[in-house]
């Protein structure tokens, strides 16, 4: 399903651990800079929360990308949930190739809940990857059926 | 989900904020299309004390079981909403919140785009907000009694502050005497105060108030219970205590080492610990023994410490008033981070105590004929390499964990950290926290603090102590993460991954068990089981399955 890069505007689920990253993208909101509207944010109270199960529902149901938005490493509100997050990240980014996903569509960043900025940065340089790539191959595949 | 929600729907425009960029209105009328929403308002500022009552009507008038906002950020309204639901007789967690003002309007420029947005928003609000299910609220009882697990500065600091809070306070000290380091100690220069007359001022302090019980040559042997409602199985001189207490603060201490390997040396007579020149200070008989030269190497041990430099200071400052003579200081490269630290450098140079910086070459240390040969290559004189003689080097040691840290941690059930110090919940955020709740750790057996620290952190660990259990209540969820005993297997893995220890085996129903006081909602344990037996109230699967269910939709 060729689209134009231009056009396409990827849809990206960003699991945002309510300590750092949605407090962030808070920020964000109030220094007015801007990233794309295919972001969807979902609160999580720590991204160790973020099971295996809701990476893979999201990619079922049709995000081109998904962000998991953790605290910064030995600062986590939680102690050991950015470790527990990027565990998880890890043991799914082993079989996304395997099932037809680019592991590049799976990142997960450390953020503190001052760094808007790189909040922006992350997202909208995760939108870029995401338009190079092209939308979702299981969303052509349920197009292409 | 359960049967026929009844959703209210508040929009707030945030004093026209929103609506700037925001099709509020035509929001607001696709919506009430929805079936199971009974009520949709727009308010121009909803989190006002008029609107608030208004809502709480609106909520009982019509019968709705379900609150959804479009509006704000959580972390500035979630509170307000909440009170209001909870007047208006309805649970508070039925509350579902579309951050349309700080993720959507004030990001997205575009009308049109941001308005889809922003209706995308909220539906995901809604459609999580069906599945939301109550969470009741219980107060339970918690023992203000406080156990301190050491006399040292911090120890006996923390317990005079809660018996001025009014709380028991059972100070717990493996010597015979209170005080700790306090007795090693010569000066607390610049405080005029010398140790042994605060030791004695805070030793009176804790004699004169009756709520404070002091156990010498005490030990903890164990801790059952739960935070809040601990009991400690004590022994003393050989005899055991059971006391109940709703807090612990630890409060051991540190050990110092001197690092054989890095210096290539021995301790002698003439290369002595900071420790053993402090004792040297200390006891007049010993004076005589204090030579013309002295020598203070730093940063070897360690890559940096605080404890060290500031005796170093200290001490050489001392030496050089007391006795005259040569007195130099060898440093990597002084850092000064601790208040009044500068000024007491400036004060030791002025006093013509001799600094040298070495940068990252190490010096060579010979002793040779009674003397200690220092060969370094000095920053500051471009490099150039000094050659010094010393009659007496006294060397930075190594701020180690004490050896029954590893036993004191089983027994209470908590974390040492990676050099094997307690573990602090959040090194900025709570430093006298430990991982369990009502476990609090201070002075320098968390970190490598100096004497003023350790007596701040030992009057910020009483606070914590002192918010936990002021009014010997506290406010629980019940069952916020709630285990299904049917499913649950007993293979413990939730109990190894919770990061605060707050989950046991419940023997009766054969399944684990949150304790919803010392459960914190982070909900690794729910992300982690492996059979799906534990749902975290508020981030279910249906819940988060319900908000993923709109990328289904084209932007």
């Amino acid at each position: 399903m060729p689209e134009d890069k231009n056009r396409f505007s990827p849809k990206i689920a960003a699991f945002c651990c309510f300590h750092s990253a949605y407090l962030a993208a808070d920020s964000a909101g109030a220094m007015r800079k801007s990233y794309s509207d295919g972001v969807y944010i979902i609160r999580v109270p720590c991204a160790g929360k973020v099971e295996g199960l809701h990476i893979l529902q999201a990619f079922e149901k049709g995000a081109d990308g998904v962000l998991i938005l953790a605290c910064p490493q030995e600062s986590c509100h939680y102690i050991s949930g950015n470790i527990r997050a990027k565990k998880r990240v890890d043991y799914i980014l082993r079989f996304l190739e395997e099932i037809g996903i680019e592991p590049e569509r799976l990142k997960l960043f450390n953020l503190a809940s001052n760094q808007a900025p790189r909040f922006v940065q992350v997202v909208n340089e995760m939108a870029e990857r995401i338009k190079d790539l092209g939308p979702s191959p299981i969303k052509a595949g349920v197009i292409g059926r | 989900m359960v049967e026929d929600t009844k959703i209210g729907v508040f929009l707030c425009d945030c004093g026209e904020v929103i609506s700037r960029n925001i099709d509020l209105s035509g929001i607001r009328s696709n919506l009430e299309k929805i079936s199971d929403v009974g009520h949709v308002t727009l308010s121009h500022y909803l989190c006002s004390q008029k609107e608030i009552e208004l809502m709480g009507s609106e909520i009982s008038e019509k019968g709705l079981n379900r609150v959804v906002i479009g509006g704000c950020s959580p972390q500035f309204c979630e509170v307000i909403f909440m009170e209001a639901m909870e007047k208006s007789g309805l649970n508070p967690y039925l509350l579902s919140i579309a951050n349309i003002r700080d993720q959507c309007g004030w990001v997205h420029p575009g009308k049109t785009r941001a308005t889809s947005k922003a209706a995308r928003q909220i539906k995901m609000a809604i459609s999580k907000a069906r599945f939301l299910e109550p969470i009741k609220k219980e107060t339970v009882s918690i023992n203000r009694d406080v156990l301190i697990i050491g006399g040292g500065i911090s120890g006996m600091e923390a317990a005079i502050e809660l018996s001025e809070l009014d709380h028991k306070v059972t100070l717990l000290e493996r010597e015979k005497v209170l005080g700790g380091r306090l007795h090693q100690l010569y000066s607390l220069y610049p405080l005029e105060l010398t140790p042994g007359a605060l030791l004695a001022e805070k030793i009176e302090a804790i004699n004169k108030r009756a709520n404070i019980e002091v156990l010498t040559t005490a030990e903890l042997l164990k801790i059952e219970g739960h935070p809040g409602n601990f009991v400690a199985k004590i022994q003393r001189d050989g005899s055991p205590i059971t006391r109940n207490f709703g807090a612990i603060v630890v409060a051991t201490g540190c050990d110092t080492q001197f690092p054989t390997e890095r210096y290539g040396l021995e301790l002698s007579d003439n290369i002595i610990t900071q420790l053993q020149f402090e004792r040297m200070l200390k006891s007049q008989e010993e004076w005589d023994k204090i030579p013309q030269k002295i020598g203070f190497m730093l940063d070897i041990s360690d890559e940096y410490s605080r404890i060290s430099t500031i005796s170093a200071l200290r001490n050489g400052l001392a030496a050089k008033r007391r006795f005259g003579g040569e007195v130099y200081i060898f440093c990597k490269n002084l850092k000064l981070d601790a208040p009044g630290l500068e000024g007491l450098y400036r004060e030791a140079r002025d006093e013509g105590v001799i600094f040298f910086k070495f940068g990252d070459g190490m010096p060579t240390i010979s002793p040779a004929h009674g003397q200690i040969n220092i060969q370094l290559e000095d920053l500051y004189l471009a490099r150039e390499l000094v050659t010094l003689s010393c009659d007496l080097l006294v060397v930075d040691e190594k701020i180690i964990p004490q050896r029954d840290f590893e036993i004191l941690k089983s027994i209470l059930n908590i974390d040492l950290d990676s050099n094997g110090f307690y573990q602090q919940a959040n090194v900025h955020l709570y430093p006298v926290s430990s991982i369990r709740k009502g476990i609090f750790s201070a002075g320098s057996c968390r970190a490598d603090l100096d004497f003023s620290d350790a007596l701040a952190d030992g009057r910020a660990a009483a606070q914590a102590v002192h918010q936990l259990s002021y009014s010997g209540k506290a406010w629980i969820e019940v069952e916020k993460l709630v285990v299904d005993a049917d499913k649950c297997a007993l293979c413990l893995t939730c109990i190894r991954s919770c990061p605060h220890h707050a989950i046991e085996v419940d023997h009766e129903k054969q399944a684990a068990k949150v304790i919803d006081l010392a459960c914190q909602g982070c909900g690794i344990c729910a992300a982690e089981c492996p059979a799906k037996a534990i749902q975290h109230k508020g981030y279910t699967d249906n819940e988060i399955g319900a908000q993923l269910e709109f990328l289904e939709e084209a932007i």
